[in-house]
């Protein structure tokens, strides 16, 4: 039971956080979260935050940041809907989409590794410039996909499984036993917590330092693309702004689930997690009856406790 | 209809000068108009107001220059003072920051020969003062837009006393707040019960983050009648927020802001009964119009009231192809 505590204390701390929460807004508003409603409402909703945040996660566990990813998301998008709108083929467009996520997460990870900029510098100058180039090829205006209900492609990733169940929702957790996988069993995750740990070392062990991080911004392009699609397609409507909402709740996400600040550790339970505690607040409150005015409150409560709850279990008892 | 022959006798008025300008040569040849867009580069609402000026400057001949502001008065006072370094021949502003903070820069600009006027957010206690030199105001009254649709709503609707009514808005926006302080009064004056809820930054950026929110306030308050968005963007997503809510087309009276191609969408699937529009093309139009022909017959500020326009399943069918192209 202690070995159980001490390997895995903050993916139990968040757990118990979020069924705290669950009691406390059953309690608050029984005829809300007593019932499935909601929760089909919450899993048709929080996986574009919990994907974006999962692939977030990868980048700080290697000492990295992607600020860009709200611009990607819509420009990949953008890509979708337009080539839905061209030619009909939701495949098509859903292969150019990941594509250009993967291009420009690629071009993110040229600039930070091969010429040097930091990630944050970085992926602020992409953000502004992926941003730029959709609303001048969109020139600002939404675009509506109605017809993509009831397609192949809509069925595929935002349909109802059941009649009940958003199957982004079951995406979205495939993605992230995959990337859990991938973080704790295959060497490309060894090779993330090796780099963000410390780099020279890393590259001492003969580590593709350069590469690994490379393949990291690649992956949280493939994502944000992904949440991008996800999103239109929930919504049946691209829109220039897309994307913009999710930048705090996706870092949010990723520190209330533990991953470190400073790389080298962090852990996809956890972010998954976070991104449903983050994701259930503000309903939680509006159904509670209270002011929406609370929600800002409680989101600034619940991150600066946990991180502190974590900075404390970090700190080793010599430094106390 | 009152309005609307003010718009028409000013848009005449307006195309006659234009017409005979244009017999001349352009009225706006080698002016250079500054126009703050108010929102941010790609707003749905915003693209549309400059989609109107951009049409304007083509008309006129003149020259438009575009800045965005990102709906935060700050930076609009600071595009102003920039502005001004430029030395157009007009300067095109929002109201939002209100009178206090614009006053001196306005009087600076007004001093130094540059014809302003504003568009959206009313100016009141500028806008008599500098009338004369030029000062108009186009675009809704916001209390009265809010007014006028929840009397629509109730004209409309078979409301009770005693009704559950929910309203979106954005309270914290001074000006742009009173549209919804309009639409509550005039709910809870007839008897309904409003239920208030602030709209956060996130949801303001990303409707989607909206669909659990109308899910639980639904589930927690299934007798609620009546539904409300002031927001265009909300507005919008209506559709999507009731499908996951179970709520069927037409059981919820839903009505709200702004014209776009997801909410001409959301009215012909019956989710969506009342839109109020007010017109944000002509927004960009007419404010640069009258600031090229002020500034170069003198002509004094012109108000105009560009509210009124609802837009329900009875004639989405006309409006929605304007909708997608950003015109309405």
């Amino acid at each position: 039971m202690r070995c159980l505590w001490e390997s895995h204390r903050r993916g139990i701390l968040v757990t118990l956080g979020l069924i705290g929460l669950l009691v406390l807004f059953a309690i608050a508003s029984p005829r809300t979260f007593l019932n499935p409603r909601i929760y089909r409402s919450f899993l048709s909703t929080i996986p574009v935050t919990a994907i974006l945040a999962l692939g977030m996660t990868l980048l700080v566990v290697v000492g990295e940041m992607d600020l860009s990813f709200p611009s990607v998301c819509a420009a990949a998008a953008y890509v979708f809907a337009k080539a839905f709108l061209a030619t009909g083929s939701g495949a098509v467009s859903f292969v150019l989409a990941i594509a250009s996520g993967a291009i420009m997460g690629w071009i993110n990870g040229l600039i930070v590794v091969s010429i040097g900029v930091p990630s944050i510098i970085a992926t602020i100058g992409t953000q502004f410039f992926w941003r730029g180039l959709i609303l001048l090829l969109s020139d600002g205006i939404a675009l509506s996909l109605a017809s993509v209900r009831g397609t192949d492609i809509y069925s595929l990733f935002v349909g109802r499984m059941a009649g009940e169940i958003p199957v982004q929702s079951l995406w979205c957790l495939a993605i992230a036993l995959g990337l859990a996988l991938l973080l704790n069993r295959h060497p490309f995750g060894d090779s993330l917590l090796f780099i963000g740990d410390n780099r020279k070392t890393a590259a001492m062990m003969g580590i593709p330092v350069a590469k690994v991080r490379i393949k990291a911004f690649i992956l949280m392009g493939v994502l944000s693309a992904f949440a991008g699609v996800l999103a239109t397609l929930e919504l049946a409507n691209w829109w220039p702004t897309q994307g913009e909402g999710y930048m705090l709740l996706v870092f949010a996400s990723v520190f209330v689930g533990g991953t470190s600040a400073y790389g080298g550790e962090g852990t996809i339970y956890g972010t998954l997690i976070g991104a449903i505690i983050i994701g259930i607040i503000e309903a939680g409150i509006v159904s509670a009856g209270l002011a929406g005015f609370w929600t800002r409150l409680v989101h600034g409560l619940i991150i600066v406790v946990s991180v502190s709850i974590y900075a404390t279990m970090a700190r080793r008892p010599q430094d106390r | 209809m009152k309005k609307l022959s003010v718009i028409a006798a000013s848009l005449a008025a307006c195309a006659v000068m234009a017409g005979s300008a244009m017999a001349q040569g352009s009225s706006g040849e080698g002016m250079k108009v500054w126009f703050d867009s108010g929102g941010p580069v790609g707003g749905p609402y915003n693209t549309i107001v400059a989609n109107g000026a951009k049409q304007a400057a083509t008309d006129l001949g003149c020259e438009l220059t575009l800045v965005y502001s990102d709906w935060s008065p700050e930076k609009m006072i600071e595009n102003f003072k920039n502005g001004l370094a430029m030395n157009p021949d007009g300067m095109v502003i929002y109201g939002s920051p209100g009178d206090d903070a614009y006053e001196p820069l306005v009087r600076e600009a007004i001093d130094r020969g540059i014809v302003v006027t504003a568009i959206d957010t009313e100016l009141p206690r500028l806008q008599p003062m500098f009338q004369s030199k030029g000062f108009g105001y186009i675009g809704p009254d916001g209390w009265k837009q809010g007014e006028d649709l929840a009397k629509e709503v109730l004209r409309r609707g078979d409301f009770k006393k005693g009704d559950r009514a929910f309203v979106w808005g954005l309270k914290r926006l001074e000006n742009r707040g009173r549209r919804a302080r309009a639409i509550i009064k005039t709910l809870e004056d007839a008897g309904l019960k409003v239920d208030y809820l602030e709209i956060s930054p996130e949801v303001d950026k990303d409707t989607a983050l909206g669909t659990p929110i109308i899910t639980g306030y639904l589930s927690s308050n299934p007798d609620c009648k009546l539904m409300i968005m002031d927001h265009g963007a909300l507005t919008s997503q209506v559709g999507n927020y009731l499908r996951a809510a179970g709520v069927k087309p037409g059981e919820i009276f839903t009505a709200g802001f702004s014209l776009s191609p997801a909410t001409a969408s959301a009215i012909e699937e019956g989710y969506l009964t009342l839109v109020s529009e007010h017109q944000p093309y002509l927004l960009g139009y007419l404010s640069v119009l009258q600031v090229v022909q002020t500034k170069k017959y003198g002509f004094g500020g012109l108000v105009i009231d560009t509210g009124g326009g609802f837009v329900s399943a009875e004639n989405v069918d006309k409006i929605a192809p304007l909708a997608a192209k950003g015109i309405r």
